[in-house]
């Protein structure tokens, strides 16, 4: 994902409820490629309307929330956000993908999604619903999106970590008028 | 298959949220880890963001 947000001429910066120091030790561990920046009170999240009040129970935190904002040329406006009403959900790669590839114009649009092998299934109903909540989650939910929103499936190819099949890679494209 | 829809809590919790879409993204200064500063006008010169907000430990 970093590395196709970077082709497309963007960055991505993660901001965490943690000091340098520890940031320092989780991006080697999780060996990140993106910066992690510092708010270790929260206070940016504040800001940008992605906190979640946790007192008196525990230390208030940031909700996982994830904004688009144009270059600095175009003003540094907000273009697209997705804060999470809990920390079980997230934004599909594919979605974020798609909002990038919005903004910055590309009539023709490619995103992939990958189904981890073992994924659960869903019904249409159900996928359905989970959209029309609000909630984007689930590899097999994003697939359902694509297809409902008349995205084209291009291709589709196998996964593999060493010999070990991890699932199935889909490439969709659109074009935008 | 099974239901996922009902076991999924709704945006109910943040409904009262108000989004900022189409506002200017509200600056910073915050420290990498290397502890230097960076802020969002400088980041924002090399073309789009994508911020992403991460609860740390808790």
């Amino acid at each position: 994902m970093y590395w196709e947000v970077r082709g497309l001429g963007a960055d991505i910066v993660a901001l965490v409820n943690d000091t340098p120091e520890t940031n320092a030790e989780l991006r080697e561990r999780l060996d990140l490629p993106f910066s992690l920046l510092s708010d270790p009170d929260a206070g940016i999240s504040r800001l940008y309307n992605a906190f979640h009040n946790n007192e008196p129970k525990g230390r208030s935190i940031a909700r996982i929330g994830v904004f688009l904002i144009d270059s600095g040329e175009h003003g540094g406006v907000i273009r697209w956000e997705y804060v999470s009403p809990t920390h079980h959900h997230r934004v599909p790669p594919s979605r974020l993908s798609q909002e990038l590839q919005t903004l910055i114009g590309l009539q023709r649009q490619i995103v992939q999604v990958v189904i981890p092998s073992g994924d659960e299934t869903f019904s249409d109903d159900a996928n359905e619903q989970a959209l029309r909540s609000g909630v984007t989650m689930g590899s097999y939910t994003e697939l359902f999106r694509l297809r409902r929103d008349g995205w084209k499936l291009q291709a589709v190819s196998p996964e593999f970590r060493g010999a070990t099949f991890t699932g199935q890679r889909y490439v969709f494209e659109r074009d935008v008028t | 298959m099974r239901d996922i829809a009902n076991s999924l809590p709704g945006p109910s919790e943040i409904a009262d949220r108000e989004t900022l879409v189409g506002q200017p993204a509200p600056e910073f200064q915050l420290q990498d880890e290397s502890g230097a500063n960076v802020t969002l006008r400088r980041l924002l010169r090399g073309g789009p963001l994508i911020l992403h907000f991460y609860r740390g430990h808790w």
